[in-house]
């Protein structure tokens, strides 16, 4: 049984994660002939809910149950359900999203039902995210990774799409562009991409822009207590391209919160993919798995979920290192800078297509998840006593749960977060 | 014609950009009191702050014009109600240099006394030169109003929601109760009336909340309180207008002439003139205010109660007299 929230989530990449983990999933039933059903649950489900879906369970003999959304958080139900003495238990499956360390007290909270109740997995995106998992888990075990699937109908690259896209963005023969897609925020480190770009700028000789796509916003970095108000971070960004030489500032372009069709026109239209993004909630990012569908190359930061593509599409991703201290977590400028020069040329975006195809697409994803249910008969035993110390961040200082005297991050974030600095290979 | 120098300065570098970190850390200059308290919950979302080079903020939340003096500019949100209590707080700016910008529809309230330290503003929608239209054309109308001020626009009701009548609309409206006077006996059964009577002008109406509400640029809006006595610059609209999405009432920025814009967000901008444009309708209203009820020495005005910002009960707080709030919105709906 595979459970999900009713309501569509309100973050756009869960959207798309949540849906494509449903047809992986609904595919199962089709494909690898497993018997598969769906319930939804929403965030205010009641214990009429939970019994419902308890019944259903019983009833009906289901082996596993998934759990594909980060709504609601799956603790309130395994409460009500080892309140139920069932006779005959599922395994768990839970996929972990990027809020997983945000959601560490609600974790805490059904902890021993992980460790002892019920036979469960941890699915993670990355292997960075598998990593930090491990680090506040009592052992390795029960602890998987398969990617957050990419629809590979949708997103693939297609030659006549990019002539069409480089027309309506108005790209001269033999110009570059570079494209960033998905929230423009402190959180993505936009203001150090938009530098990092004018410095690749004065070191080439290359013709090029950097494009934007996504919704701005003003989250602020909640782990350390920043907020800022509504327009701040569009204000940030007309000072950043102000202080360009004039020649770069024209050639970063802004073009909107695009739909899907137009997204998947620009990953066409685009020579490469760009993310220097370290937020601490990067635990896989389907902004670049769906560039990588597209054929596109990237250059991401060596952080969290961005380091398994390298692993999936090692010609197609070169990473930049990143800088992790108690007042700031990006790449180096310079480095960042240079990571565009080395960007190769003359890939073939089909190949990459391919590669990416066989890693993260729906029935890639599907026949992983096949493995896990079929061959893999280790648990998750528990959660260590970093972990603890973690949950305890949040639940006595929920504004700031990392926020050192200085005002910065604290040892304990750096200690944490340090596991998702740089590459696989 | 306004010099559009002087607003690049005033708005951006680093003397501006200090001077704007200055005024968003309120606490520094301006502490959130009862009154502030009383009448932001009131105005809540709207009155919600967000950041602007222009600096916007309520009148209410002004304690002294001295400490007004370290900007060059502040951007008032204000409506009728505020502003004119302002006026009557302050009749002359004294040794004030500072520049207020007030609603333009609003010019007609500023006195003879203020009148060389005000700017006039409006918004509207300008986009940035790279963004990529939209091809998708379904469009979603947007009705957003507050039920706690129906009085407001009750009537003519037809006339204000004509660009929408006969469609299908969303519907995301606000029911605030004034702190201090939720004991009162509210008729709330009132609303339910109300929002029956306007089903009749739409084909359909979808209910919305503020949570659900994502915006975009398929969202065409009408926020009908922005007419209003309360507040001219709702938090709201600037949510929806940063995220693409149509006032159905602004003006297009090809039409407009003699002032200076301030981009906001990459969707839109406000429009800064130094005069108003001043017609017949508006030179009536200000007779009547200045002339006929002759503000602010009037007998309509001199049993207004002292603001007393040190009271703690919020029932006794009252920056205005229920007779105010009536004038203005007799003002108000003059046409």
């Amino acid at each position: 049984m595979v459970i999900k929230k009713k309501e569509r989530s309100s973050w756009r990449s869960c959207q798309s994660i949540t849906s494509n983990l449903e047809v992986a999933y609904s595919n199962l039933g089709k494909v690898e002939n497993f018997e598969v059903s769906f319930f939804g649950l929403s965030e205010s489900s009641s214990f009429d809910d939970f019994h419902q879906l308890s019944q259903k369970i019983q009833n009906e003999e289901i082996s596993h149950v998934a759990w594909i959304d980060h709504y609601p958080h799956p603790g309130q139900f395994l409460r009500y359900l080892k309140s139920q003495n069932l006779t005959r238990k599922p395994t768990f499956l839970f996929h972990l999203f990027g809020d997983f360390v945000l959601h560490s007290p609600m974790w805490k909270g059904v902890a021993s039902a992980l460790a002892s109740d019920f036979k469960v997995k941890l699915i993670c995106a990355s292997y960075k995210q598998a990593e930090l998992v491990k680090s506040l888990s009592e052992g390795e075990e029960g602890i998987d990774v398969i990617p957050f699937p990419v629809d590979d109908s949708f997103f693939h690259y297609n030659a006549s799409l990019r002539e069409e896209g480089r027309a309506e963005l108005g790209v001269a023969p033999g110009e570059k562009v570079f494209l960033y897609t998905g929230r423009l925020s402190y959180q993505k480190n936009i203001i150090d991409l938009i530098k990092a770009f004018s410095l690749y700028l004065k070191l080439s000789n290359d013709k090029a822009r950097l494009c934007f796509t996504g919704p701005m916003d003003d989250l602020g970095i909640p782990y350390i207590g920043k907020e800022a108000l509504m327009g701040t971070f569009y204000f940030h960004w007309q000072e950043c391209l102000s202080s360009l030489p004039p020649e770069h500032q024209s050639l970063i372009h802004y073009l909107g919160n695009v739909e899907q069709e137009k997204l998947k026109l620009f990953y066409c239209a685009a020579d490469y993919y760009v993310s220097l993004s370290c937020h601490n909630d990067e635990d896989y990012g389907m902004s670049p798995a769906e560039a990588l569908m597209c054929g596109l190359p990237c250059l991401l930061s060596a952080w969290g979920g961005f380091s398994s593509f390298q692993k999936y599409c090692p010609k197609g991703v070169r990473l930049v290192d990143v800088e992790l201290n108690d007042s700031r977590q990006a790449p180096l400028l310079a480095k960042a800078a240079q990571g565009f020069l080395s960007l190769e040329n003359g890939l073939k975006r089909e190949d990459l297509a391919e590669r990416a195809k066989e890693e993260i697409s729906i029935p890639a994803v599907e026949k992983k998840i096949a493995k896990l249910l079929t061959e893999d008969e280790k648990y998750f035993s528990g959660f260590n006593a970093k972990f603890y110390k973690l949950s305890s961040q949040f639940i006595s200082n929920p504004t700031s749960p990392f926020r050192s005297a200085k005002g910065g991050y604290n040892h304990f974030y750096l200690e944490l977060y340090e596991l998702y600095c740089g590459g696989l290979l | 014609m306004t010099d559009v120098t002087k607003w690049q300065k005033w708005t951006h570098g680093n003397s501006a950009n200090e001077e704007t970190n200055i005024f968003n850390r309120k606490s520094m200059w301006c502490e959130v009191d009862r009154v502030d308290e009383k009448y932001g919950e009131f105005l809540r979302p709207h009155s919600t702050p967000y950041f602007s080079r222009l600096r916007p903020f309520f009148s209410y939340e002004i304690k002294s014009l001295d400490s007004l003096n370290q900007f060059t500019h502040v951007l008032l949100r204000d409506g009728l109600v505020f502003l004119l209590k302002f006026f009557q707080r302050f009749p002359d700016p004294g040794h004030l240099q500072t520049i207020l910008l007030c609603h333009k529809d609003l010019a007609w309230v500023v006195p003879e006394s203020w009148q060389g330290q005000f700017q006039y503003y409006e918004r509207v929608q300008q986009l940035d030169s790279h963004l990529v239209s939209s091809e998708n054309g379904v469009v979603k109308n947007l009705l957003i109003l507050d039920l706690h001020s129906l009085d407001e626009f009750r009537e003519n009701l037809e006339k204000k929601i004509l660009p929408f009548k006969g469609e299908k609309i969303e519907l995301l409206s606000f029911y605030n109760i004034m702190r201090g006077e939720d004991i009162d006996n509210y008729d709330r059964a009132e609303i339910l009336e109300f929002k029956e009577e306007l089903s009749k002008h739409f084909s359909s109406i979808e209910n919305i909340s503020w949570s659900e509400l994502q915006g975009g640029s398929h969202y065409h809006f009408l926020n009908l309180n922005e007419e209003g006595v309360f507040y001219r610059d709702s938090f709201v609209s600037h949510t929806l207008l940063s995220s693409g999405a149509k006032d159905i009432r602004a003006r297009k920025v090809e039409t407009l002439e003699g002032g200076d814009l301030v981009s906001v967000s990459p969707y839109h901008s406000f429009f800064i003139s130094d005069k108003a444009e001043e017609n017949n309708d508006s030179k009536a209203k200000r007779d009547q205010l200045f002339k006929i009820l002759k503000f602010p020495s009037g007998d309509m005005f001199l049993s207004e109660p002292q603001i007393d910002r040190a009271v703690e009960d919020y029932f006794k707080i009252n920056y205005y007299s229920e007779p105010f709030l009536k004038l203005c919105q007799y003002l108000n709906s003059l046409p």
